[in-house]
């Protein structure tokens, strides 16, 4: 009989669609952390709570709908329990459709842990006539079970105290194992079991019936673990294979099979003995209205008109809050001017840093707006229909239906779109999509586009443009095709998906949701966004070319004398060209023309191409200060585009497109390099810099000399 | 079910990707690495259950599936690996049902399409059409227990189930006319 401890450890797990996520905020509240599981991709939750003089800590493991070793998600929740002993599972079940989620419940009973099964949804499943002896429930399989409404907030009390019930009262659990598979397979169990404890000399740490159970499923990963732990693990796993075979002679069926045919039969005398089911298919209404929204010839417009809705909105409505950034932002940068006295500090704070991570956060209303809509789509179950009419599409590329929206967010803003692949539920599709959402181009590359279609292609300027976006899609796709067949040939890809009732999202799921993301978000612009801006910023100032002070000298003499004023702004531009060219990032430029120089580009856009690194916007305005045009100059201004065409330059309409086909492969910029590694890790962050920028220059070279060879010069 | 038996496989069996839409077949055979396998009994695809197909997507991959209740998805590859046969139209009557059902609500939960209602449920028995047997060979049973019937039958009477199907907000009169709607197409 032990002391109640002070910290209880509680696993959530459960169904995909339970609203387990929901239960999670319930109980956490605020108070989470979001990062990723160690050495893998899939998003690891955790949280913590102070509740009747206790500390419990929470962690989310990856819903799933069995716990089978074939997907990662399942082994990583299945190894957080097997190896991390947590003292309560709160198993999320959906209560409308329990045959499916009980499925799960069986698994994590055998596996002796336990186990509260938190019935959620339950306003759905009283609405519906349904009836379920709950008492007798509990009983039979052995675990308590509490109802919740989480997406209301209802049940968290009743949730908690259960928690704390089962972990005080610990010696009064009868822990009985009740999921029993028929007279022939219990032989072979009972066999099994007892083989097991006897090589382990109880040494197991697991129920041995759960152990033989995986075996006789022929779990590869439990086969392996025993390998490790069991000295006499070869003698043991020749006779499983024997008893395999057995059972499948005497059923005539695959083990596998009879396991889970085992399990559903379980669950079927365990509801006809507690259910009464609901008089109504609760997916009718979700037919009904599907036979709209994914009808064979309404379906894709109307899809289509939904996606349309969602981005105009997050541009329309979020102008304004985006104006009042910007104004803030300038305001805050005056008052700073004002306060500090001019030089190094005030420039580094006001333009590097504020100016850095201002032209960021200004696009921090849009994307919460972006994610607010994707909260709607997928709390209201619309984004699993997105996925079933968009996969045909997705595949072509070696993805999943699930990725589109992703996809589709990159040709806004990179960043976002990363953090929209948390949606997706593998950690194949999670990175792949990773990998190729830089290739659909984004906004702020659309400037560059526009610049130098716009000099040197006249006419078919938008046809230049439209290229562009093609050939990123078809890089995207060739890419999708070549990673799927080598990279992440060995993961299985299904897109057997569920399609959940339509629910009629709420306020508090919503923003929940909504926040969750944004503060992540927010989180990574305040950290490294703001030592990158002030890094960059400090690259691009220093050295001081002394000649600077010099001509500022001139320009003050040349104001005071009221000399004729194009004289001093040509002064003034060329004093900014001199000072980009003296420092570390104009140093950095002249360093890569080496590199360059077969594409056909000159030091001034090796120079722009690395600061691009910083925002893809910013290379416009490079252009503009290394083109003596000053760096007011935007895409659209006349100026600028002429001096490109200088012919002194040697920028010709080859090298041009060359640049722009450069420009839409190459990295994207740091904010979202460091999305991708936050998102899927520092390994392939590294892989995704490596290969665009090998492929643009590839791409680029392709391009250029291929141009030249014809004679297109 | 026996695993193999080619002459049952060439008499009406095919697979699940050939039955055409607001139909239901009962799952023979899972043909497919166990990764595949797995991941569909995971979901409710098991042999001898009934499936109905609901609807090809707008592209016409992937399709749409009802088993036990729930909505799947699967991509015509996928369903070409589950061998089928009994194919039957219409696709209301599957999934379980536990329990006594209201004959009221029994009418009015069919939307038209079946009348009458498999007897097989009086008695609480409690299996959707199509399950098999099972390796039980009939019922379930709970240890220590003897076969299991479900709570009582005969208590049913007429009911007014209303538009508890329906979410919240359209109200118990809009849930009917648009009911109605519906059955009128």
């Amino acid at each position: 009989m032990e002391t109640p401890r002070k910290t209880i450890r509680v696993a959530l797990a459960g169904n995909p669609n339970s609203g387990k996520t929901s239960v999670f905020n319930m109980l956490t509240g605020l108070h989470q952390q979001v990062g990723n599981w160690p050495g893998v991709t899939v998003e690891r939750k955790a949280g913590h709570l102070e509740y009747a003089g206790y500390q419990i800590e929470f962690v989310d493991l990856p819903g799933t709908y069995s716990l089978t070793s074939y997907s990662i998600e399942e082994r990583i929740a299945r190894q957080y329990i097997l190896e991390e002993q947590p003292d309560v599972i709160i198993d999320v079940v959906d209560a409308a459709n329990l045959d499916g989620n009980l499925f799960l419940t069986t698994q994590l009973l055998e596996m002796g842990v336990d186990v509260i099964v938190d019935l959620n949804m339950w306003d759905e499943f009283e609405r519906s006539d349904a009836q379920l002896d709950i008492r007798r429930f509990e009983e039979l399989l052995g675990a308590p079970a509490v109802t919740t409404v989480a997406h209301r907030g209802q049940g968290r009390q009743e949730l908690l105290q259960a928690v704390i019930r089962l972990v005080e009262d610990r010696s009064e659990r009868h822990r009985h194992i009740p999921v029993t598979f028929g007279t022939r397979v219990e032989d072979v169990l009972v066999k099994l079991s007892r083989r097991l404890e006897e090589s382990s000399s109880g040494e197991l740490g697991v129920p041995s019936r759960y152990l033989a159970a995986k075996l006789l499923e022929g779990d590869a990963h439990i086969v392996e673990m025993l390998h490790n732990r069991l000295p006499k693990a070869k003698a043991l796993l020749l006779e499983v294979e024997g008893l395999r075979a057995h059972v499948q002679q005497s059923t005539r069926l695959e083990a596998s099979r009879v396991i889970a045919e085992g399990r559903y039969g379980f669950i079927d005398g365990l509801l006809r003995e507690t259910l009464i089911s609901a008089a109504f298919d609760r997916m009718e209404f979700s037919r009904q209205l599907d036979r709209v929204l994914t009808h064979r010839i309404l379906g894709l417009p109307i899809f289509v008109g939904f996606m349309w809705l969602l981005f105009s909105a997050t541009f329309t409505l979020g102008a304004h809050p985006t104006g009042w950034l910007e104004i803030m932002a300038t305001f805050f940068g005056d008052c700073l001017r004002a306060l500090l006295p001019s030089g190094f500090v005030a420039d580094l704070l006001v333009e590097g840093i504020i100016g850095g991570v201002g032209s960021v956060a200004v696009f921090l209303p849009s994307i919460m707006i972006l994610f607010l809509g994707i909260s709607i789509l997928e709390d209201s179950g619309y984004m699993a229909r997105v996925a079933f009419i968009m996969d045909r599409v997705m595949h072509i590329f070696g993805l999943h239906g699930k990725s589109f929206i992703p996809m589709l967010m990159g040709f806004g803003c990179t960043v976002p779109a990363i953090m929209a692949t948390r949606t997706l539920e593998s950690q194949r599709d999670r990175v792949l999509t990773t990998l190729l959402l830089p290739n659909m181009s984004c906004a702020a590359r659309l400037p560059v586009y526009v610049l130098f279609a716009g000099a040197f292609f006249g006419a078919h300027a938008g046809n230049v443009v439209m290229l562009m976006y093609l050939l990123g899609i078809l890089t995207a796709l060739g890419l999708g095709i070549i990673f799927s067949r080598t990279i992440f040939r060995h993961e299985a890809v299904s897109f057997v998906m569920e399609l959940p009732p339509y629910r009629w999202p709420t306020a508090r799921g919503l923003l929940g949701h909504m926040w969750e993301r944004s503060w992540v978000y927010i989180k990574k612009m305040g950290g490294l966004i703001l030592i990158a801006s002030a890094v960059l910023w400090i690259l691009g100032s220093v050295p001081h070319d002394p000649r600077v002070d010099l001509m500022e000298k001139q320009i003050a003499r040349l104001e005071a004398s009221s000399a004729p004023q194009e004289e001093i702004d040509s002064l003034i531009q060329e004093k900014s060209a001199v000072a980009i060219e003296y420092t570390v990032i104009g140093r950095l430029g002249k360093l890569v023309v080496p590199v360059i120089a077969p594409l056909g580009f000159d030091w001034r856009m090796g120079v722009s191409l690395v600061t691009g690194f910083v925002a893809k916007e910013v290379v416009v305005s490079s252009m503009g200060v290394l083109y003596h045009v000053g760096d007011e100059a935007g895409e659209e201004s006349e100026s600028l585009r002429k001096a490109l065409q200088d012919p002194r330059f040697g920028i010709t309409p080859l090298v041009a497109f060359a640049f722009m086909v450069f420009v839409l492969l190459y990295v994207p910029c740091i904010v979202a390099v460091v999305a991708i590694r936050r998102e899927i890790g520092a390994r392939w962050m590294w892989f995704d810099i490596g290969y665009q920028v090998s492929l643009a220059w590839v791409a680029a070279f392709v391009v250029y000399q291929g141009g030249r060879l014809l004679g297109l010069e | 079910m026996h695993a193999s038996n080619p002459a049952r496989e060439a008499a009406g069996a095919v697979t699940l990707e050939r039955v055409p839409p607001l139909h239901s077949a009962v799952i023979q055979r899972l043909n497919g690495d166990p990764p595949f396998c797995s991941r569909l009994r995971n979901m409710g695809f098991l042999e001898g259950e009934r499936v109905g197909v609901v609807k090809h997507a707008p592209l016409a991959d992937p399709m749409e599936y009802r088993i036990r209740r729930i909505h799947v998805s699967l991509r015509r590859e996928e369903a070409s690996r589950i061998v089928v046969s009994d194919i039957r139209e219409g696709i209301d009557d599957l999934g379980p049902v536990w329990g006594r059902c209201r004959r009221g609500a029994a009418v009015r939960c069919r939307r038209g399409r079946r009348r009458g209602w498999s007897l097989g449920f009086w008695g609480g028995r409690g299996r959707g059409p199509g399950r098999g047997p099972g390796i039980w060979g009939g019922r379930g049973r709970l240890p220590g227990k003897g076969s299991v019937e479900g709570p009582g039958s005969g208590e049913g009477g007429v009911r007014e189930t209303g538009s508890s199907n329906w979410p919240r907000g359209i109200g118990r009169g809009g849930a009917r006319r648009l009911r109605r709607w519906f059955r009128r197409r």
